[in-house]
């Protein structure tokens, strides 16, 4: 990977030059977590958001409500939607690990793919750029990731003094760069970023020392039964807000309305923490109790999706579903609970 | 891109009275389509909203479909009391795997319904009174509901057993006069009264050399399993149709899984050997 130097000078131009292809988004510092803004002008200068931004890139890819079909009507039967090209520019790590868990439910099934996924995510030009802090509840390294991106990107920046250590992660990002002849980045420069990389994933060891579980989350989930080590889910309101901000959450429902002319079909976003999400007509419910539902939203995520899709979690531990909470659960608390649990139970034995 | 959210046209043109809330719907499809037994569609009512069942009819390639509906939510009682024959409703799929007939070659099909559950099985019959039927050992139908009026496909089952390797015994949940005084009495079928378990007691069936399917209402699909394994069957011969509340059909909503499985599009007819650690009745 041919990593180059884009100096602070230049963000401008480099701005500037995705701009001509896309409407620009940019993740900027504030306080607490970062927000996503858009860049209506093109700014002198920018200070990018040193931790993940509140909001997930969710939004750019699922719509809140989706037309998903007119009918009757030609036009809708085979269809490409025509999503508006966007660029996000300063992702964190975790948000684009997350777009690969969409991808594979609505990108890379052989049988069925959802044409309004596929075109928004064509659409979307990603550059990340590593976190030079951490926030008290991001945990990505308890789950073996890194508090940068290595892939899913299409420009990765470094922080480094003076600019940023830039690599190209596919085609259209590689000829971004290029078009800004910018000269190879020196020894240096990415010594600096390695030292950034390593001072941040230490803060994380740190942050989340009191969390470390001694078996893994999936191993905690296949080993446990009724409700031990469940004491978190005594909090939840069922308010389904951790399924809205988790930036790997993806149900959703489909509904129809009548129209004057015709009639439409819509995709919304939907939540396992519902009570009505999986309940069938005459009033049969598999998850009925509160306690099943907030199981399966951990199932979900460290057991069901890594069985189902290479053994990947469908959590990049951004710690959003922490921070926003209403009953103030800390899923790290959970699996440090399950974790208790199962070692009571293994020292019973 | 084909929209796999696209609902296609299909004539309704016949709608037949079942039980007093149990109706067949008969459509006449805008091209023909290839179904295996147990897969389902996802029916439209235009403006009004969609809901997965499983064709009733004769599987294979169809241009005419039966879909058997009982009257219980938003989207059926719409069907039940408003929509007309010579109405275009919408169908997509057929999605899933559908039943594992394969199975059933040399050994003997128990086939377990409950209520309008006998409506998926009734294409998985058919599935084995074609070309298969000559593989299969024996077709034991068992089959309950909540009074003899609530029984479907009554004009069928007298002809079923004729064929020679069906036999089928019914129960209805409760004693009911006309059901006693034989007022409902069907040539070559045993008749009972007791929940559709009871039907299970004393099988006569070589369970070794026995796959069981079974639909239903899922507290009878718990018990029918629980009876099945104290019975003797392993759980990798017992096929449950999970035909739990589903919306997009296409593995992509999350919202018909049991574990890493999606009814939708591994099922809706699953091993209970596959589903058996995930819970799968969950508080049912």
């Amino acid at each position: 990977m041919k990593r180059v130097f884009l100096p602070e000078k230049k963000l401008k131009q480099f701005f500037s030059k995705i701009s001509q292809e896309y409407e620009l988004f940019a993740c900027t510092r504030s306080e607490g977590a970062g927000r996503i803004v858009r860049l209506d002008d093109i700014p002198e200068e920018f200070e990018f958001a040193p931790v993940r931004t509140a909001e997930s890139l969710r939004l750019f890819l699922l719509k809140l409500r989706q037309l998903v079909a007119k009918y009757p009507s030609d036009e809708y039967k085979d269809i490409t939607p025509d999503f508006p090209r966007r660029a996000v520019i300063g992702v964190k790590g975790c948000d684009i690990r997350g777009i690969k868990i969409f991808d594979e439910v609505f990108l890379n099934d052989p049988d069925y793919v959802d044409p309004f996924y596929k075109s928004a995510r064509e659409s979307l030009f990603l550059v990340s750029i590593d976190c030079t802090d951490a926030l008290d509840t991001c945990f990505c390294n308890l789950l073996g990731d890194k508090p940068y991106a290595e892939e899913g990107f299409d420009i990765n920046l470094s922080p480094v003094d003076g600019g940023y250590v830039a690599v190209a992660g596919s085609e259209r990002g590689s000829k971004i760069l290029s078009s800004l002849s910018l000269s190879e980045a020196e020894q240096q420069a990415i010594s600096q970023m390695e030292t950034n990389r390593e001072t941040i994933l230490a803060k994380l060891e740190e942050i989340n020392k009191e969390f470390k579980t001694e078996k893994s989350y999936r191993e905690l989930l296949e080993a446990s039964e009724g409700a031990d080590g469940w004491e978190t889910a005594a909090d939840c309101v069922g308010c389904g807000a951790c399924t809205n901000v988790c930036p790997t959450c993806f149900c959703f429902t489909l509904y129809d309305l009548k129209g004057k002319d015709a009639n439409y079909r819509f995709s919304v976003w939907d939540s396992c923490q519902y009570s009505g999400f999986a309940r069938m007509a005459g009033g049969t419910n598999p998850r009925r109790s509160l306690l099943e539902r907030f199981k399966h939203r951990y199932n979900h995520k460290f057991l069901h999706y890594p069985i189902r899709y290479n053994g990947v979690y469908a959590c990049v531990g951004c710690g959003r579903c922490i921070v926003n909470c209403l009953g103030k659960i800390d899923m790290r608390q959970t699996f440090k609970n399950l974790d208790e649990a199962a070692k009571t139970a293994t020292s019973k034995e | 891109m084909k929209n796999i959210y696209y609902p296609y046209e299909a004539e309704l043109i016949k709608i037949k009275d079942e039980t007093p809330n149990i109706k067949s719907f008969f459509f006449k499809l805008s091209q023909p389509l290839t179904f295996r037994e147990g897969q389902f569609m996802q029916l439209s009512v235009p403006g009004i909203g969609e809901a997965p069942f499983t064709p009733s009819s004769k599987p294979g390639e169809v241009d005419e479909l039966v879909i058997t509906i009982l009257k219980t939510g938003r989207v059926t009682d719409y069907l039940h009391e408003k929509v007309k024959p010579g109405e275009i409703l919408g169908l997509r799929g057929p999605f899933g795997h559908g039943y594992p007939t394969h199975l059933f070659d040399g050994k003997t099909a128990l086939v377990i319904g409950g209520g309008v559950g006998l409506a998926p099985l009734r294409a998985c019959l058919y599935g084995l009174f074609g070309e298969r039927y000559e593989k299969v050992n024996r077709i034991s139908i068992k089959y309950g509901a909540r009074s003899p009026y609530d029984l479907v496909f009554r004009d069928e089952y007298e002809e079923w057993v004729k064929k020679g390797k069906v036999d089928m015994s019914i129960s209805i949940d409760r004693p009911h006069p006309e059901w006693e005084k034989g007022e409902f009495k069907f040539e070559g079928v045993s008749q009972t009264v007791g929940l559709v378990t009871v039907l299970l007691d004393n099988l006569d069936v070589d369970i070794e050399n026995t796959y069981a399917v079974s639909c239903g209402p899922e507290i009878m699909l718990k018990f029918v399993t629980y009876k099945l394994l104290d019975l003797g069957f392993k759980p990798e011969q017992i096929y449950l149709s999970m035909n739990r509340r589903m919306s997009c059909g296409v593995g992509k909503c999350h919202r018909c899984n049991i574990g890493p499985y999606y009814l939708c599009k591994d099922g809706p007819d699953m091993c209970y050997a596959d589903i058996m650690n995930y819970d799968p009745f969950g508080s049912i």
